[in-house]
């Protein structure tokens, strides 16, 4: 009897300590490094549009009260930020619920909380950013402050979801109407007498987004679903064990509810109706997804498309992104940009300061195989920009570096028509 | 006779005074496990729910998990009333070795709960208030609300570092008793030492240099954890050596220190 009491006390013990040392060591892992004491910096020489433009810039969130959808706006300011480093952002994911984010990393930012709107210069071309699936808007503040700052007024609206890919074909119909609310809601505010009225030139719109937000833009600028071309794709993947097999996993068995959603009686056999009721200026697809429309629904894009991606994306392989986009666009302006050998999340947001787990273990989100997060952002910020540049407001030196390739490298592969 | 139920009567009460220790002991090595478990799981919530400098999404993070919060909040009230406790009990088994120093490092231990509770549960109730979304606080913007639920939380950081000095204390002083006792071993009392050194140098190495805030946080991890988990399994497995300790408290009786 005292054998078997002291066999329980030792295991009671036992667990207590497991139970201890694991909650000493998740508390500890999930803690966040110190900001670094000075931000990487990089080499801008050869990237001319990656240097920070003329415009100070703000940021304002505008909720649900206000806006059909959360967006969180950037803009040039009136006056510069009081301070250098005014906010931080974070880089996380909605992992656990739509309406709960998960911070992954932090970064420094320069744009001003509230800061007043610069009318005198405006009104300046609309970009509507659209970030991953399930990553948040704030993961992407490094690059719209960028774009801010050279004058374009960025809204990003906060797609609702989860990190859960059965929720990726609600997102495959909720994110183009999406796009279309917010092109309308802008419409509407930048009017006479209302919130951005003189900010925003609502007639000059591009539409930028990295993974599900690439495939948003690309649907936006007129992409439309092809299922024979999806299950063709998937058929190849399937055979091949290609990384696609997850969008496919994701999609294919939910096109009917997609269909539903949509209102259409049934699935379609080949393509389906345009989602993009507006027409756009410009699409910048980052290691977006693109499989979903195949050749016949790329087609249907005939604005000017920059399709940027990594040559080692496994979450949206470059083959059924970005070289699909480029290659079967019918845009007669289009650019290639290839990232040899990076990954997904590179064009998610910077890390300066960290969850000290991501130290141990690499998960992708702030490391990647072949790219110095902070250069690989320098080359985005340079291309993204140079490219809206051209396309929105005709500046002659953006499209003349355009059609050099922008000072090509080797670990970067360019390919251009129309410039 | 008389003499026979005299020593009967001694000896129950030795084994009285020797049961009351080990349940003492026990008790003690208990309430240190609980710590072991509450409070890191209590800070790991705050971790998952705080983004250091981005207001907006803690605010966020806070209003829809708020739960787990509350559930928060309820591990940090766990610890410093267990604290009291364990000062109270650490008191009675060390007073033998220094009625002073004991009651010292039993003051600092109940100081460190009364700034957990002063400091850290009350930044949480103001967190979860500016997080609320009360009507009254409709003067303040949705972004001045959210930077309110962060400064709150950030100033729970220095809350922690503050308490961390009492606490370092308390550690210092418990290890010297444990080493000097004699009815404890040496060794645990030589690591509880080395864990208020690595709370000292967090609590003052923060203040005085946050860009060694890792490191420091590192350091007392490594420090810490050897020292408390060792006395408090030697506190429930072992307890203390009867024998010695009452001759320590003979010892006592007899200076009156």
């Amino acid at each position: 009897m005292r054998a078997l009491r002291n066999i329980a006390f030792g295991v009671l013990i036992v667990a207590v300590l497991i139970v201890g040392f694991v909650a000493q060591a998740g508390s500890y892992l999930f803690g966040f490094t110190s900001q670094a004491a000075e931000p990487q910096s990089a080499d801008t020489e050869l990237a001319p549009f990656a240097d920070a433009g003329d415009h100070p810039v703000g940021v304002r969130t505008l909720g649900a009260d206000i806006a059909p959808i959360p967006l969180t706006v950037w803009y040039p300011a009136l006056e510069p930020p009081i301070r250098d480093s005014s906010l931080t952002y974070a880089y996380a994911i909605n992992m656990l619920s739509a309406d709960s984010t998960t911070a992954i990393a932090t970064y420094e930012g320069d744009a001003e909380p509230g800061a007043a709107y610069d009318l005198d210069d405006g009104p300046f071309p609309l970009v509507v950013l659209s970030h991953g699936f399930a990553i948040t808007a704030s993961s992407y503040g490094w690059l719209a402050e960028h774009l801010a700052s050279h004058g374009m007024v960025v809204v990003a609206p906060h797609h609702h979801e989860s990190l859960d890919p059965g929720g990726l074909w609600q997102s495959t119909f909720d994110r183009p109407q999406e796009v279309q609310m917010v092109l309308s809601f802008v419409e509407e505010e930048a009017g006479p007498g209302v919130e951005f009225e003189g900010l925003i030139d609502s007639e000059t719109i591009a539409v930028v987004g990295h993974s599900y937000g690439g495939y948003t833009a690309l649907a936006a600028g007129g992409a439309r679903l092809d299922t024979g071309a999806f299950n063709a794709a998937c058929d190849a993947a399937y055979a091949t064990d290609d990384p696609l097999v997850f969008l496919c996993d994701a999609l294919a068995p939910r096109l009917v509810d997609i269909a539903g959603a949509a209102g259409i009686g049934s699935v379609p056999a080949g393509l389906w109706p345009s989602w993009s009721a507006r027409e756009v200026d410009a699409v910048v697809s980052m290691a977006g997804d693109a499989a979903m429309f195949g050749e016949p629904g790329l087609e249907e894009i005939t604005v000017p498309v920059l399709a940027i991606g990594g040559t080692a994306d496994t979450d949206s392989p470059f083959q059924w992104g970005t070289e699909l986009t480029y290659d079967h666009v019918s845009s007669d302006r289009k650019i290639e940009v290839a990232l040899n050998g990076a990954a997904h999340l590179v064009f998610a947001g910077d890390c300066t300061s960290v969850r000290r787990i991501l130290s141990l273990v690499s998960l992708g989100f702030c490391s990647d195989p072949a790219w110095d997060r902070t250069e690989a952002h320098i080359l985005v910020k340079n291309y993204v920009t140079a490219f809206l540049l051209a396309e929105l407001t005709d500046d002659q030196a953006a499209t003349t570096a355009l059609s050099s390739g922008l000072h090509q490298r080797s670990d970067v592969g360019y390919r251009a028509e129309g410039y | 006779m008389t003499s026979t139920a005299g020593e009967t009567g001694g000896t129950r009460s030795q084994k009285d005074d020797a049961s009351r220790l080990k349940r003492l002991a026990r008790a003690a090595g208990v309430l240190y496990l609980a710590i072991f478990v509450v409070y890191p799981l209590s800070t790991m919530v705050r971790s998952t729910l705080v983004v250091p400098g981005d207001a907006a999404a803690t605010a966020q993070n806070i209003a829809e998990s708020e739960t787990l919060f509350r559930w928060g909040m309820a591990g940090e009230v766990t610890i410093f009333l267990i604290e009291i406790v364990l000062a109270a009990v650490l008191y009675a088994l060390l007073r033998p070795v220094s009625r002073a120093l004991s009651l010292g490092a039993s003051l600092a231990r109940v100081a460190e709960g009364v700034v957990m509770a002063a400091g850290n549960v009350f930044t949480s109730i103001l967190t979860l208030v500016a997080v609320g979304g009360a009507g009254y606080l409709a003067v303040f913007s949705a972004e001045q609300q959210d930077a309110l639920a962060l400064f709150f939380q950030e100033a729970n950081d220095y809350v922690v570092l503050t308490w961390g000095f009492f606490f370092a204390l308390s550690l210092l002083l418990t290890g010297w008793l444990v080493y000097r006792s004699g009815f404890f071993p040496k060794i645990p009392g030589v690591l509880l030492m080395l864990a208020g050194i690595g709370y000292f140098a967090q609590s003052y190495g923060t203040f005085v240099a946050p860009g060694l805030t890792d490191v420091l946080e590192t350091v007392v991890l490594v420090l810490a954890i050897p020292g408390e988990l060792v006395f408090a399994l030697w506190l429930l497995i072992k307890g203390v050596d009867e024998e010695k300790w009452q001759a320590s408290a003979l010892e006592a009786d007899r200076t009156r220190l």
